[in-house]
């Protein structure tokens, strides 16, 4: 189909809107006559399609790896990791003196650390998820987590029930990405602000900068948040940008 | 999507998909980030070509199936399992997930053999048509002689990559000519 170099340029100049309209309507008197021309140019349309798709594809793919590289966690080689892996063992005493120190991210996340307060009152149609939910908020509110967890995760999945289960197990120092993010997701949440900053200090204790800097970056960029004081006294510590 | 768009979502789901995907799939970190970063690929593609719909699920819920399917597609190749066995793996059937599933699928066809061309073919396709570039701007960057030379680079590099297209990817004809 494609060995005549001609052949392609008649097909690119009609698909690209470059023939004459004497040309075109000439092309297309042999289109409607030749169906193996029809299905050349059909061909020709799926393979420009595919090539400008590769090619999209191929330099969202170089922004990844820029921004994987800036995010301090490339994947690498089994080289770079064994080098990585030698670097930390000689510098290991240090980054754990280091961590302990009052400016580190881990300790800032301490610093920062808000306690949730329970909900007070809960209105559910159904009694079982009602007798849940208090039952929930009476050990959270005695700081009793993991008891609260295990009530929490009986209920349906909630923007509300999503965000007193990463306090949970944020408190228990157990990941609590997963949650905070479902709340995060759910733009019309009253707990999305709350979730954010939390978001943020698990990333700070898990000593992930960038992540956390891009949280921090967001939560400021909105109108309205309950932290926003401790927010830039944070940012003032981070010395980020506003 | 811009670029900050893209990174912004590439960077606050990176971590929670990658323990899902170790979870899930048993993917190793190194595994996981090389089906997330195709699932944002191919989340851009589909937000690009209209074919995501904010109205009908969140981001992070469309990322996480199309990773599923790039989590699946992954084991297929680097563990050799055939696809009954794999099968077993996924959690809800759709019209609308299968699909998905052709598409992306197609797309690692297509990215197969774009990767088979040399540096200059894939540079000479991508500066035409990508780039929209003139054969005489691309002649005078890649350093041909002139237009013609450069043109018939570029009829060289679309035969090859046509050839697999047209065999793998889009072998229907149309129903009807415009």
């Amino acid at each position: 189909m494609w060995n005549d170099d001609d052949a392609i340029e008649a097909l690119e100049a009609y698909a690209e809107g470059r023939m004459s309209g004497e040309e075109q309507r000439a092309f297309e008197v042999r289109l409607a006559e030749d169906p193996d021309l029809a299905g050349q140019l059909h061909a020709f349309r799926s393979t420009r399609a595919a090539i400008i798709q590769a090619n999209g594809d191929e330099r969202v793919r170089a922004l990844l790896k820029k921004t994987e590289q800036r995010a301090g966690a490339g994947s690498g080689s089994w080289i770079q990791w064994a080098a990585a892996a030698a670097i930390v063992l000689l510098i290991g005493s240090a980054a754990w003196y280091w961590s302990r120190s009052s400016n580190s991210l881990p300790a800032l996340a301490e610093t920062y650390m808000v306690p949730e307060s329970a909900l007070p009152v809960f209105m559910s149609a159904t009694p079982d998820v009602q007798r849940s939910l208090d039952r929930s908020m009476q050990h959270f509110g005695a700081g009793e987590y993991a008891q609260a967890l295990a009530q929490l995760e009986l209920l349906p999945s909630t923007d509300t029930t999503a965000f007193y289960t990463g306090v949970c197990k944020e408190q228990l120092d157990q990941d609590p990405t997963a949650h905070f993010q479902q709340v995060v997701d759910k733009l019309d949440s009253p707990f999305r602000a709350k979730a954010m900053y939390h978001l943020m200090l698990w990333h700070m204790k898990q000593d992930h900068r960038a992540e956390a800097l891009h949280l921090l970056k967001e939560q400021r960029s909105l109108k309205e948040h309950p932290y926003r004081e401790r927010l830039e006294a944070l940012a003032a510590s981070l010395d980020a940008k506003p | 999507m811009t670029d900050a768009e893209i990174e912004a979502l590439y960077l606050r789901h990176r971590r929670p998909f990658i323990a899902w995907a170790a979870k899930q799939f048993g993917l190793a970190q190194e595994d996981a980030l090389d089906v997330y970063q195709e699932a944002i690929i191919a989340f851009v593609r589909n937000v690009r070509a209209g074919r995501y719909d904010p109205a009908a699920s969140e981001p992070s819920t469309y990322l996480f199936a199309i990773g599923r399917n790039q989590a699946l597609n992954a084991l297929r190749r680097r563990k050799g399992r055939d696809a009954r066995n794999v099968s077993d793996l996924r959690i809800a059937h759709s019209p609308e997930s299968e699909q998905r599933h052709d598409e992306e699928h197609n797309a690692h066809l297509i990215a197969g053999g774009m990767a088979a061309l040399s540096e200059k073919e894939r540079e000479i396709l991508r500066l035409y048509y990508s780039e929209e570039r003139s054969m005489t701007e691309i002649a005078e960057a890649m350093g041909y002689h002139n237009a013609d030379v450069a043109k018939k680079m570029k009829y060289v590099a679309f035969r090859k990559i046509a050839a697999l297209i047209t065999k793998t990817v889009a072998p229907q004809r149309p129903a009807h000519v415009e």
